[in-house]
């Protein structure tokens, strides 16, 4: 249903953005070549008969080929498909693994140096432009200290920059709510009850307050996963990444309808799943949630 | 719970050894090869590596490495042979060539004369080819023996060796028994380079051709990698991670010319930017509204002409990069009017021809651009409105993406716009862009302001049918000379192509704006 929803908008969409003609013929072609074109692309029947070829295809798991490359769209999405994943699960792992502790030792003491160290950082992921971000990271680690390569993908030394690049509007993200999900927590009459037990801190920090500070954390990093893939759009752009993001960049300014379309149901595809998995990860965090 | 502290901490300590690791790789010294390999960044990837499938500059930047042509262009678009050595014309619609003997493609298939027709053929007729344009001038293609091709055309073709230019050479039998969607990933050609690898949107892999019939190229390897953004291809140059780029943005040049290894190397390009009007409506023009059309009279051009500080805007909007236009084509291209002069920057005389139109207070209209086609091309629109205003014009810039933009024009929805085009057949260029528009005869397709006058039409349909050189430029230069008087266009600059290379890579910039691997030269 959600497929079918998002099909049907982006379709819509696309057919008033443009003439996907005018781009795709050569300027020297003749009125005839172009009309000749517009009828092998199907272009000339109305948007509902478009639409409906389409969905009668969608069916058989024929998405349509690409205008511009010739191929079939889906083929196109899907072969990469495992760069970007590559880059977002990178990126997302990245930034769980630097926001938690962050926000814990952030949240311990409210106002210490690492409080104010961690707030301060997190205004600046969150602040600044992504774009910016990118071309700076390239031109500090690749252009000035020679650390890793400015673009592509292959070893794992190109990953780095790319992921960091997008993960650390997340790491901003994530940082604060952990810490005020913590500060919250650490207020409660559980927290002191174990204090008063003689409960080790470290213990309390990690094993009881913690605990309670996920289920938020789980939500937000299952809706991330979607603007991760819009996120990526703009990274894949700037560190020349191969991934999905920059086919769809490209297949929308060339106004490539297939590919536009067959890119959205796979995001879409994807956004359930992990929604999907979401869900299964509160019953792991709290054990109130069952599964019906 | 402790299962997930237990997975944060292992993939923290995964993550920093990854960094580790990538940090020590990227620290080796990785200049032990002896084969010398290169690698060119170009703003996109190949579209296709089937040469009849897609006209755009990086994609048959690509392919031309695959792919032999009968006859080629040099640095300078001068005609070359290259699998045609010569040819003759036995009467004017009847053209005889020599292909040369032994060439074979890179799985063995041999070129001739049957093969070449093949390809002319394929060019002419496939639903998909993008080279429909140039193949139609060749009404018969015929193998007389195996080096000898005949071609016909319906009348005197002039351009006939232009068109030739544009058609690559596939093997019959590979692409019939593959068909097309293979051979549009896995190419088979007779050039200067085999095809290896296409990782999609990575890289393009290709080795030089042994056996190639000019001799094996200098350089062993060639990567093409796409990188979108002009800010890191420019980057990837300055970090040796490629040794030539394409398109360098005019910001980014002073970084490479700051690294002692590296240069720019600049070339002019046939595309010229330019503005044009409605010519054609002598009322309710629709960029200007209800009553009298201004763009119509040719003191108002002429006055708009006037009013532009051309050099101005190169330097300030372009950042001095390219230089003036003075007519629809540019200098080295057969058939450009060296006569033709710009109008001087004069806005008293602007206003004086305003006021003889009946314009003495100026009027509004608005200005049409692309924002996404050409460089700057939203900040030329409105610089060009600016100093308009200088004159009483009120214009109001309206800069919109391509995918809207060329519809528009084309539906003529436009009193005033700015667009460009690039010629290397002035012929063609004069028959699409200044001859009256007439879909019957398939003739002004590009021209949108409607420009028609007579006898420039009779100049530019004479010379389309003149096979004598002299004869035929003189005809051109004429057409061209009558229409700028009339303003039919106000060229603005002609496009620069910017490169960046390392310096032990040697090699003279291309006016068609190809990057040709076996054209470079080594130093060590």
């Amino acid at each position: 249903m959600a497929l079918l929803a998002a099909s049907a908008v982006v379709f819509l969409l696309l057919r008033l953005a443009g003439d996907p003609l005018e781009l795709l013929v050569p300027p020297d072609a003749s009125a005839a070549d172009v009309e000749a074109m517009r009828r092998t692309l199907g272009l000339d029947r109305s948007w509902l008969e478009q639409y409906g070829a389409f969905l009668a295809a969608a069916l058989r798991g024929d998405l349509g080929t690409s205008f511009y490359h010739g191929v079939p769209a889906l083929g196109l999405v899907l072969e990469r498909l495992p760069a970007t994943l590559e880059l977002i699960l990178a990126a997302m792992a990245f930034s769980l693994v630097v926001a938690i502790p962050a926000g814990v030792v952030a949240a311990r003491r409210p106002g210490s140096l690492a409080d104010r160290l961690a707030r301060g950082v997190s205004l600046l992921g969150i602040s600044a432009p992504p774009f910016w971000i990118a071309i700076m990271l390239i031109l500090v680690f690749a252009v000035e200290l020679r650390w890793l390569p400015s673009s592509g993908r292959g070893s794992l030394d190109h990953l780095v920059l790319p992921a960091f690049s997008l993960a650390l509007y997340r790491v901003a993200l994530f940082t604060r709510l952990v810490r005020a999900g913590m500060v919250e927590a650490l207020s409660q009459d559980y927290v002191r009850t174990a204090r008063a037990k003689g409960v080790s801190e470290r213990r309390l920090l990690y094993r009881h307050a913690l605990k309670n500070t996920l289920i938020p954390v789980v939500t937000l990093a299952g809706l991330q996963m979607g603007s991760l893939f819009a996120g990526a759009i703009v990274t894949e752009r700037i560190f020349a990444w191969p991934g999905m993001g920059r086919l769809i960049l490209d297949a929308i300014t060339k106004l490539d309808y297939p590919v536009v379309v067959a890119w959205a149901l796979v995001v879409a595809a994807g956004f359930v799943t992990v929604n999907l998995i979401v869900d299964c990860l509160y019953s792991l965090v709290d054990p109130r949630v069952r599964l019906g | 719970m402790s299962r997930l502290v237990h997975f944060a901490v292992s993939l923290g300590l995964r993550l920093a050894s990854i960094t580790a690791l990538a940090l020590g790789v990227f620290l080796k010294d990785a200049s032990a090869a002896a084969p010398v390999t290169i690698t060119i960044a170009n703003q996109g990837d190949a579209a296709t590596l089937d040469g009849h499938m897609r006209n755009e500059t990086t994609t048959q930047m690509i392919q031309l490495h695959i792919y032999d042509r009968l006859v080629v262009f040099d640095a300078d678009v001068k005609l070359r042979p290259a699998l045609a050595t010569s040819w003759t014309r036995k009467d004017p619609t009847t053209w005889v060539f020599t292909l040369r003997s032994g060439v074979r493609f890179h799985n063995g298939e041999p070129f001739d004369a049957a093969v070449a027709a093949w390809n002319l053929k394929r060019a002419k007729t496939h639903p998909n080819s993008q080279f429909k344009a140039y193949a139609n001038l060749v009404a018969e293609a015929r193998a007389v023996d195996p080096t000898t091709l005949e071609l016909k055309t319906a009348g005197p073709a002039p351009d006939l060796l232009t068109n030739l230019v544009q058609i690559m050479m596939l093997p019959p039998k590979y692409v019939e028994e593959k068909g097309d969607a293979y051979v549009a990933r896995n190419p088979v050609g007779t050039g200067p380079y085999r095809f290896v690898e296409w990782v999609k949107d990575d890289r393009i892999v290709l080795e030089a051709n042994p056996d190639y019939w000019g001799g094996k190229p200098a350089i062993d390897r060639v990567i093409f990698r796409p990188i979108p953004e002009d800010a890191t291809r420019a980057a990837a140059l300055v970090t040796g991670e490629v040794d030539v780029v394409w398109g360098v943005a005019v910001q980014d040049v002073p970084r490479i010319e700051a690294q002692p290894d590296l240069r720019i190397l600049r070339s002019p390009t046939q595309r010229v930017i330019y503005l044009s009007f409605d010519m054609h409506r002598k009322t309710d023009s629709p960029g200007v509204g209800p009553g009298p059309n201004p763009f119509a009279d040719v003191r108002v051009r002429r006055a708009i002409y006037h009013a532009l500080d051309i050099g101005g805007i190169i330097k300030a909007v372009m950042g001095g990069s390219g230089a003036q236009a003075t007519q629809f084509v540019t200098p080295p291209i057969f058939g450009y009017n060296p006569n033709v002069k710009p109008l001087p920057h004069d806005p008293a005389r602007a206003r004086a021809l305003l006021a003889e139109a009946g314009y003495p207070n100026g009027f509004a209209a608005r200005l049409d651009c692309p924002n996404d086609r050409y460089v700057n091309d939203a900040a030329l629109c409105e610089a060009v409105a600016g100093q308009l205003t200088k004159v009483g014009l009120r214009i109001t810039p309206n800069a919109v993406p391509k995918a809207v933009f060329f519809p528009q024009i084309d539906r003529f929805e436009t009193s005033f716009y700015l667009a460009g085009w690039g010629t290397l057949d002035t012929g063609a260029t004069l028959s699409a862009v200044v001859q009256t528009n007439d879909p019957a005869k398939g003739t002004g397709r590009i021209n949108r302001g409607r420009y028609s006058n007579a006898e420039v039409d009779a100049l530019i349909e004479r010379g389309r049918k003149t096979l004598d050189d002299k004869e035929r430029e003189a005809l051109y230069r004429s057409a061209v000379e009558l229409a700028m008087s009339e303003v039919a266009w106000v060229p603005l600059h002609q496009q620069e192509m910017i490169l960046g290379a390392k310096k032990r890579f040697s090699f003279k910039p291309r006016f068609d704006e190809y990057i040709f691997a076996h054209e470079i030269r080594v130093a060590n």
